[in-house]
């Protein structure tokens, strides 16, 4: 990040105020997760119900940084580090609505597991939860500070996260193929278990992202 | 709320993880070999029309130096521009490229080389005047003579001691459609050029220039007394006038030397700090300097 003002200091502002927005739409997609699992775990229905409500504040911010990033564009004419600060934070805005819109799906899920009754196996998601939020915390911590070294370390993780998702699903594969339980709950606990994969991902673009930011190198599908 | 689970060994122990290792993937897959970058990589290097070397310019007879150490290739047949903070050399460097600068009796180039085509532009043999015909310019302001519009654009083909009104009427009416501004003025070309508007003197200055057929354009700020859609129309000039001149220009606004140049040259104190593509220096500076330049940084 380039610590040096502008000169024209409403430019330093507008900047500052994306990524603010950026920041905050981050808590909130955390928030929405944490609460996710929190409701499938504690087989609290309300906190589900509140997660699939409160995805449109995060979709909201998806459209305000949108705006302001384009105001932007339009005022300033951002070039090098300051251009790809705004067109990196629409796509981090992306990335966080569409980890909000898996913690709907996980919240959704939670309801019909709930519904059907009470079923051990849905503490498999702990362990798997923990390493996607770590992940999330891990990418808009990068974003915020800046760090290409936080980010590239994703990568690692997001292995890890995925070997583990494949174990935990192969394993519920198994006893829906053997009829043991119920299995609309196996099936259900299957989407959630993908969509915590798929949080881990979505990580990786936003450590991507930051990447781009500091060091302009686009490291995609490498 | 404050709900972050532990991955702990009780959790992880609780799960009845399978430990069958994963199926490796079969030795058929093809190996998909990387997509060919789309870059400009594998193009051949424009081909170096000015050579600068090491130069070092004074005006006031070496005591200071304007210039230090400017070492810059522009290549033939691109538009390259000079950008950077008033009072960083750039119009100093522009002016030396057809030794318009000496017309200052104390201005003189320290030391190094400025070559056009192989050929040193200081060399004894090498008269000034001769030099300016290849070497055109087009001013800040817009400065036509007092003169019709004919007149204006055979000006140089006039002191070139070109007589035949048949040849001049050719060259005018060729200078004036490469200047774009033929089918404005068709109709008056006897009248005043001072009676056209900001826009079309600028580009009557550059039918003037293009009419002694340069090779090499050098541009002072050629926009900045011009309205936006004047500028844009010198703009689109410039960038038809690229497939037959190399042009050089110096301007202040930095949309307009992303949009028109493949070139773009940074200076600050009467150093070269960087040179590139303009797309580069833009996007992804080497140099801190030129980064907190052109993006508005400077202190």
């Amino acid at each position: 990040m380039n610590q040096n003002r502008h000169t024209l200091r409403a430019f330093d502002a507008s900047l500052d105020s994306l990524r603010s927005e950026v920041l905050g739409m981050g808590a909130a997609v955390t928030m929405n997760l944490e609460r996710a699992v929190h409701g499938l775990l504690m087989e609290n229905m309300d906190e589900c119900n509140s997660v699939i409500a409160d995805d449109e504040t995060v979709d909201q911010y998806e459209k305000d940084i949108d705006v302001m990033a384009m105001s932007l564009m339009v005022r300033f004419n951002p070039v090098a580090t300051d251009l790809r600060m705004v067109i990196s934070s629409m796509n981090v805005a992306r990335s966080l609505e569409r980890i909000s819109d898996h913690a709907v799906n996980i919240a959704r899920r939670a309801r019909k597991i709930l519904r059907a009754g009470e079923n051990e196996k849905v503490k498999m998601v702990e362990p798997l939860y923990t390493m996607a939020a770590l992940e999330l915390r891990d990418a808009i911590t990068a974003y915020a500070d800046g760090s290409v070294e936080r980010a590239l370390g994703l990568h690692d993780k997001d292995a890890e996260l995925d070997r583990a998702q494949k174990k935990l699903a192969k394993g519920i594969s198994k006893l829906i193929e053997g009829q043991e339980g119920n299995v609309v709950q196996l099936i259900h606990l299957l989407f959630v278990l993908r969509s915590l994969e798929r949080v881990g991902d979505l990580a990786v673009n936003i450590g991507e992202e930051v990447v781009f930011i500091e060091s302009a190198e686009d490291i995609r599908h490498q | 709320m404050s709900f972050v689970p532990q991955l702990n060994e009780r959790s992880m122990n609780e799960i009845n993880f399978d430990a069958t290792p994963e199926p490796a993937l079969p030795a058929e897959i093809p190996v998909v070999s990387p997509a060919k970058s789309r870059g400009t990589e594998g193009k051949e290097a424009a081909k170096s029309l000015i050579e600068i070397e090491d130069l070092g310019f004074s005006y006031d007879l070496g005591q200071t130096e304007t210039l230090r150490n400017i070492t810059l290739s522009i290549p033939k047949g691109q538009v390259t521009s000079f950008i950077g903070p008033s009072g960083c050399g750039k119009s100093t460097l522009l002016r030396c490229l057809n030794r318009m600068n000496d017309l200052i009796d104390t201005a003189k180039v320290t030391r190094g080389t400025i070559k056009i085509m192989g050929q040193d532009i200081h060399a004894a043999d090498v008269d000034p005047i001769e030099l300016r015909k290849r070497v055109g310019m087009v001013f800040q302001k817009y400065n036509p003579f007092p003169k019709s519009i004919f007149e204006n654009a055979a000006y140089g083909m006039r002191i070139q001691g070109v007589k035949s009104q048949k040849v001049l009427a050719e060259a005018v009416e060729r200078a004036l459609k490469q200047s774009a501004l033929w089918d404005e003025v068709k109709d008056r070309l006897n009248s005043s050029a001072l009676g056209l508007s900001g826009g079309q003197q600028q580009r009557l200055c550059i039918a003037r220039a293009i009419a002694v057929q340069p090779e090499i354009i050098l541009m002072d700020e050629p926009c900045s007394a011009l309205d936006p859609i004047a500028t844009a129309r010198i703009e689109e000039l410039i960038t038809e006038l690229k497939e037959n001149y190399t042009i050089v220009i110096v301007t202040h606004n930095m949309q307009q030397a992303t949009r028109v140049s493949a070139r773009t040259a940074f200076f600050y104190l009467g150093e070269l700090i960087e040179v590139g593509p303009t797309t580069k220096i833009f996007g992804n500076p080497s140099k801190k300097q030129t980064e907190d330049y052109v993006s508005g940084r400077f202190g």
